[in-house]
């Protein structure tokens, strides 16, 4: 009776198995999430975004870096679990396309991978939950810059105000994500378009689109020890201010926006779960002279389960902690990322462990997300060891301020240590600044040629790149550029419509170099052709 | 013919195996055509896209095939031939044979299950409380004595249920310039805008006899059309409210199964609903038992992979050309089991295998289709709108490794435009103009996608038309919106916690949206 139980029970677990492997072991598990972490594109802010408008003048607009990025290429799995499986691996391999792991070994060999991979994917499901809350407040608050966490006084007076929006991100360690936040989308009459291909040229209106909202592309990376961690964003703002309606042919009208943008680039990192503001900008003629504070704060970081296997372990470094940021080629936009150190660090692994250590079942890669190892736990700890003191979280705040008519300008943003800042801070406004007259194709007769009307951006506000080079007694290299618009603005009545000119005040720029004393540092004093005397002011404070 | 039926007729011919005659029997393995008109959606006509004149799959059919594997099988006999796909015999024992190895198979191709949906208001806060996936009878019984907004069932032919109970009124939609003259001419467009309800499923037996329904069920109630002048010429700009649902799920005979239900009335105003898919009768499963050859036609696709995503316009089940290939694959991968049917004929495209073989050779078939099939899920979509408002839920029965989404809208045509259109070179100078349309959708739409380790992907967006604002142009007036829109979108793993879809600033208030999978 007992043989009996015992065969039909044995029965039983091979039914079982058959369910869901084919025979002679073979199973298939999904790694797809194990692979890449797809980031969708999320369309940014401002006027235009999609770019189907002209765009003769300023538009809010970024590079695009793919978001999301490879965890795991599939030969990392492949080679790791293989060495895991030992002899008990008739055959692992991946499929990238399908994103399932196709394996044969024994049902011992089965559990074993599945708690690999099981472990694998909690590390990875792990979130940095990153929260942004933008704020548009009549002044800055005592006690709010830009890198530097938030005391009690200015987290009182942020909680007394209504946020103008608010974002929040779960992001995967070291994968870029992007997320908006709207506040309307208005489409209107931007603009008209000649199409003369035919034999007569003719007139056609083009729908602009308006996204008034927050933008944000962000990236968290822990560090290979230690509690810090680093995010490196980019962020657009767009508010608008109104619409005026166009003089243009009647019964051809148009719509002309004013808005106020924000474009920046940065970095910080974090060594707890401070409150702190990442951008403030405010400028008289921005906004209606708001100032604008977008404040960061990161939930306390997930812990990692440990592995369950410490013959084998798999692990990935974020890149974002251990890279350092350039200013980008004069052809690209955003930052870029010195990829020399990347090799550098690379090669450096071999010699952080005994060569002996490294073995066919064992590799360092490099992926566009992190630095995959796949060694032994205890080589492992060795190897972040070494990898931490690569690590870049020290942060620091810059704030500059042009003192001056008509006003005060104050743009902060925070980086890592030497890392390069963007920031940019302008009202714009769409004029009808002139018509460009079409003719029809050569040798055809036309009446009536196509008057294209030509709306342009006219541009009002501060642009400023920093560039620091070391942290200890701060290089600072600034380059600033200004452009404004006066009070008034010409116009002048054409059988087409009206024309307007916005009249231009000063426009300047300068390059200079800083260095940093822990107190503001006057970065120039200069008297703009037409205009009154500003004096740059930096203020580089280093978050403690 | 196949030369193996040739032969066996000739050798019969030549005087062997004699029998008394009897009435001809026909067994007759023709089965529907597999061709589908485009898919054409209700309501609002939208954007026209290059799926909307797509010709769904085209069946390579495997019947001739398998009627030559069985011959082999046939006694000799003079009386027996063979047209196209049927077989005409007078014999008794062929007839026998014929019987034995063909009935089950015949059986699914003429009994093929009745498919129902229902959409039903609901009340109160029942679209939170009713359990989705089978109904308890109570449940059941309540829905089922409730007036529907809108039912329709069918036994779907060739295993494609495409069915329209509609009404419709003709309208002037748009304009359209045809400049190939030398003259540019405008036209009117004239478009039947339909309301009420399309199911457009495909519908497959499982051996356990379960049905493996996949595809797009959507409702459509009118609203006011207006009219208003373009250039001239009237022009009619439609609206109506729109309820789309996309997904794939295995029904139970007999037993109604709630697919979605919502209460989540942001912008489209349509209240709570439940939908409702019922499957009656069909043939029984195969016979057990037996031990001779019998021909069955397997249903592989709940094991295939599939990204037939639901575009919310253009014909849901068409198959992206790498998930194709992908299907294809898997579907060979069949192949490599030991124990197989020896006549197995897979037709690629439909995800089926037509097969002949005994019943613990089916079973191999079936066994590695089972393994595929993942348990369903019930998610819950919690979507507040507002300050303070309690959460709405839009609650659906999801099948882990099949797309899911779910539309509802409300949808309005707006003249936001024109196109002044020119001849060719050469032409005279005379100009058309046409309207340029816009479909703006108020309400919530979401694209699911849970795959079998529980890690999820959505994607969609809460959207509301504040306002439209008419500006005088020289053809009519157009428009000009402002609406407010959150996007929704996030990948990770729902079951602990949730999900957070997005968050974001509605009017004075907040919207946020959170999916959870329900226990």
């Amino acid at each position: 009776m007992i043989r009996l139980s015992a065969l039909a029970a044995l029965a039983l677990a091979a039914a079982a198995s058959a369910q869901d492997a084919d025979p002679g072991g073979r199973f298939e598990v999904p790694v797809s999430d194990l692979l890449r972490r797809s980031g969708e594109p999320v369309q940014g802010v401002g006027f235009d975004p999609d770019g189907a408008v002209r765009a003769r003048g300023a538009v809010l607009s970024f590079g695009d870096p793919p978001s999301g990025g490879e965890l795991y290429h599939p030969y990392a799995l492949e080679v790791a679990l293989t060495r895991l499986l030992g002899f008990d691996a008739a055959s692992v391999e991946v499929d990238s396309e399908r994103g399932v792991l196709r394996a044969q070994t024994s049902a011992g060999g089965r559990q074993r991978l599945e708690r690999q991979l099981a472990w694998l994917r909690a590390v990875e499901a792990a979130r940095h939950a990153l929260r942004l809350e933008a704020y548009l407040l009549p002044e800055v608050p005592a006690g709010v810059r830009a890198g530097l966490a938030l005391d009690d006084a200015a987290r009182e007076a942020l909680a007394a105000e209504r946020p103008w929006l608010r974002l929040e991100l779960a992001l995967t360690d070291g994968v870029a994500q992007e997320a908006c936040a709207l506040v309307r989308e208005r489409t209107f009459l931007a603009d008209y378009e000649v199409n003369q291909t035919g034999a007569v040229p003719v007139l056609n209106p083009v729908q602009g689109v308006f996204r008034e909202g927050l933008w944000v592309r962000a990236a968290i990376s822990r560090e290979p020890q230690g509690e810090r961690r680093v995010l490196v964003y980019e962020l657009g703002a767009a508010l608008l201010e109104g619409t005026t309606a166009g003089g243009y042919r009647a019964g051809l009208p148009l719509t002309l926006p004013t808005w106020s943008a924000l474009d920046a680039r940065g970095s910080f990192g974090w060594a707890g779960a401070a409150q702190v503001p990442l951008v403030v900008a405010q400028d008289p003629a921005c906004a209606g002279g708001r100032a604008l504070v977008v404040v960061a704060s990161l939930a306390p970081g997930p812990a990692c389960p440990p592995p369950p296997d410490p013959a084998v372990v798999l692990r990935r470094h974020a890149w974002g902690a251990l890279d350092r940021r350039c200013l980008p080629d004069y052809h690209a936009e955003g930052l870029g990322v010195d990829a020399e150190r990347r090799t550098r660090i690379l090669d450096a692994l071999d010699g952080a462990v005994g060569a002996e250590r490294w073995s066919d079942e064992s590799f360092a890669e490099s992926t566009d997300t992190g630095l995959v190892v796949c060694q032994t736990q205890a080589v492992q700890e060795q190897l972040a060891r070494a990898l931490q003191r690569y690590a870049r979280s020290r942060s620091v705040g810059h704030t500059l301020v042009l003192e001056g008519a008509p006003g005060t300008v104050r743009l902060g943003v925070s980086a890592v240590a030497a890392d390069p800042v963007e920031i940019g801070w302008r009202r714009l406004r769409r004029v009808l600044e002139g018509i460009e007259r079409s003719a029809g194709p050569v040798s055809v007769r036309f009446e009536d040629p196509g008057e294209d009307p030509v709306v342009g951006a006219r541009v009002h506000g501060t642009r400023v790149s920093l560039s620091a080079h070391t942290l200890t007694g701060l290089q600072t290299e600034l380059g600033l550029e200004r452009e404004t618009l006066g009070e008034g603005e010409r116009q002048r009545t054409t059988p087409w419509g009206t024309l307007t000119w916005p009249e231009p005040g000063p426009r300047w720029a300068v390059r200079a170099r800083v260095r940093a004393t822990g107190a503001p540092v006057v970065a120039a004093e200069l008297r703009p052709l037409g205009g009154e005397p500003v004096r740059v002011t930096l203020d580089t404070q280093e978050a403690p | 013919m196949g030369g193996r039926f040739a032969a066996v007729v000739l050798c019969a011919t030549l005087g062997w195996a004699q029998e008394p005659a009897a009435p001809p029997r026909v067994f007759d393995l023709e089965r529907p055509t597999s061709r589908l008109p485009p898919y054409l959606p209700l309501g609002v006509p939208g954007p026209r896209s290059a799926e909307e004149g797509w010709d769904p799959e085209r069946q390579p059919d495997a019947t001739a095939d398998l009627l030559d594997a069985l011959a082999a099988e046939l006694p000799a006999d003079p009386s027996t031939r063979r047209a196209g796909a049927r077989i005409v015999t007078s014999s008794p024992r062929v007839a026998q044979v014929l019987e034995r190895a063909l009935e089950p198979y015949l059986r699914q191709l003429r009994d093929a299950p009745r498919v129902g949906v229902r959409l039903v208001p609901l009340r109160g806060d029942e679209a939170a409380a009713l359990p989705l996936g089978p109904l308890p009878e109570q449940a059941a019984r309540v829905l089922a004595a409730r007036e529907a907004w809108a039912q329709a069932s069918a036994r779907p032919r060739g295993g494609w249920l495409h069915l329209r109970a509609t009404q419709g009124v003709e309208v002037v939609v748009d304009y359209e310039a045809n400049a190939t003259g030398a003259l540019p001419v405008r036209e009117a467009v004239v478009s039947r805008i339909e309301t009420g309800v399309a199911l457009r499923l495909r519908v497959e037996r499982l051996a356990d006899g379960a049905v493996y329904v996949r595809g797009l069920v959507e409702w459509a109630r009118p609203l006011a059309c207006e009219r208003v002048r373009f250039d001239g010429q009237p022009l009619d700009l439609p609206s109506a409210d729109r309820l789309r649902v996309v997904g794939a799920w295995t029904l139970s005979p007999g037993r109604p199964t709630l697919l979605a239900a919502s209460s989540c009335a942001t912008a489209a105003e349509l209240g709570a609903w439940a939908l409702v898919a019922e499957v009656e009768g069909g043939s029984p499963t195969r016979p057990a038992g037996a031990t001779q050859r019998t021909a069955w036609r397997h249903a592989l696709s709940p094991r295939l992979p599939a990204d037939y995503t639901a575009a919310f316009t253009g014909d849901p089940l068409r198959t992206p050309k790498p998930a194709a290939e992908r299907r294809r694959e898997r579907a060979r991968s069949l192949r490599e089991l030991d124990g197989l049917p020896p006549y197995l004929e897979l037709e690629e495209p439909s995800g089926q295998a037509l097969a002949l073989g005994t019943p613990a050779e089916h079973e191999r078939v079936e066994a590695w289709v089972a393994a595929g099939a993942a348990a369903p899920c019930a998610l819950r979509v919690q979507v507040a709108v507002g300050d303070g408002a309690a959460p709405r839920p839009l609650r659906v029965w999801a099948t882990p490794g099949r797309p899911l989404s779910v539309l509802v809208a409300r949808e309005r045509t707006l003249l936001v435009g024109w196109e002044r259109i020119n001849g060719g070179c050469g032409a005279a100078t005379d100009t058309v103009i046409v309207p340029r349309l816009a479909l703006e959708r108020a309400g919530v739409a979401l694209s699911l996608d849970l795959d079998r380790s529980g890690q999820l992907r959505a994607q969609g967006a809460l959207q509301e038309l504040v306002s439209v604002r008419p500006l005088e142009v020289e053809v009519g007036t157009v428009s000009e919106v402002e609406r407010r829109r959150l996007d929704l979108a996030a990948e990770g793993d729902p079951r602990s916690g949730g999900l957070r879809l997005g968050q974001g600033p509605w009017g004075a208030g907040e919207a946020w949206a959170l999916v959870e999978v329900e226990r």
